[in-house]
């Protein structure tokens, strides 16, 4: 999906948006609550899913997972600089500069980080960055049925 | 529709009812259609359980080198519980021929 979809579907003006910035989105209003992207995160890595099912208000369960958002509270509450966002424009953990003090597990406000990520570190959606390096999409973007999760290049 | 007087098969057929039809405005239709599985063996036999769905061991493997996951083994479900039994059983009929066997 182009970055000038995502912008008409969010209504946002796209000379607002940040051209090439990476833009991940769910259409909840068209998400069956199949669960596939979650089984398929967890499938791709190994063992662990980064997509968890919130129950909303209404009673269903939808799928949330890092957002990758532009003013992310994680980054703000890292004191280590840990989490950074890399030329694809998506926020990624460094194992290695993290000390492991889940102040980003608390801020995050769609639960998306979680315990022993990679490295023992959190961990969290990484867009599935093997397969992307092997020209695919990532794993939920290409399982999920309705079509619903979408990424700007 | 409506069935027809039987044919000389003895097959009814449905037959359109004139002017019932309808249309109906819809943003999204979901299909609930109350699927059950019909696996490809009569039901009985020791390769179903009594439920209706096949019997597999923990490898998705139901007898010799057939395979089997999903609605057909767990009954109607959420699609992505069908795509993990999938996963995993390609996983594991990737393990079969890769290495000759299943585990270590």
């Amino acid at each position: 999906m182009e970055a000038a979809e995502v912008c008409d579907l969010l209504g946002i003006e796209v000379e607002r948006c940040d051209l090439g910035k990476l833009l991940k989105l769910v259409d909840y209003m068209r998400c069956i609550d199949c669960e596939t992207c979650v089984v398929v995160c967890e499938f791709t890595h190994s063992g662990k899913s980064y997509v968890r099912l919130l129950k909303t208000r209404s009673g269903v369960e939808k799928p949330f997972s890092c957002f990758h958002c532009e003013n992310a509270p994680c980054v703000k509450v890292c004191k280590r600089d840990a989490i950074i966002r890399k030329e694809d424009g998506g926020l990624y953990i460094i194992p290695s500069k993290c000390n492991k003090c889940l102040d980003c597990i608390n801020a995050c406000p769609f639960k998306a980080i979680r315990l022993r990520g990679p490295g023992g570190a959190p961990g969290k959606c990484d867009l599935c960055e093997k397969l992307r390096s092997e020209g695919l999409e990532p794993a939920c973007i290409a399982m999920c049925p309705s079509g619903v999760i979408m990424m700007s290049k | 529709m409506k069935l027809s007087e039987p044919d000389e098969t003895g097959r009814p057929r449905p037959v359109p009812i004139e002017g019932s039809e309808f249309l109906l405005e819809a943003d999204t239709v979901v299909k609930a259609i109350g699927e059950i599985p019909t696996p490809p063996i009569y039901s009985g036999c020791e390769l179903s359980e009594p439920s209706g769905g096949l019997k597999v061991d923990q490898n998705f493997n139901l007898s010799g080198n057939i395979f089997a996951a999903g609605d057909v083994v767990t009954g109607p479900s959420k699609i992505g519980r069908a795509v993990k039994q999938g996963l995993q059983a390609a996983s594991k009929i990737d393990e079969l021929i890769s290495k000759g066997r299943i585990g270590r």
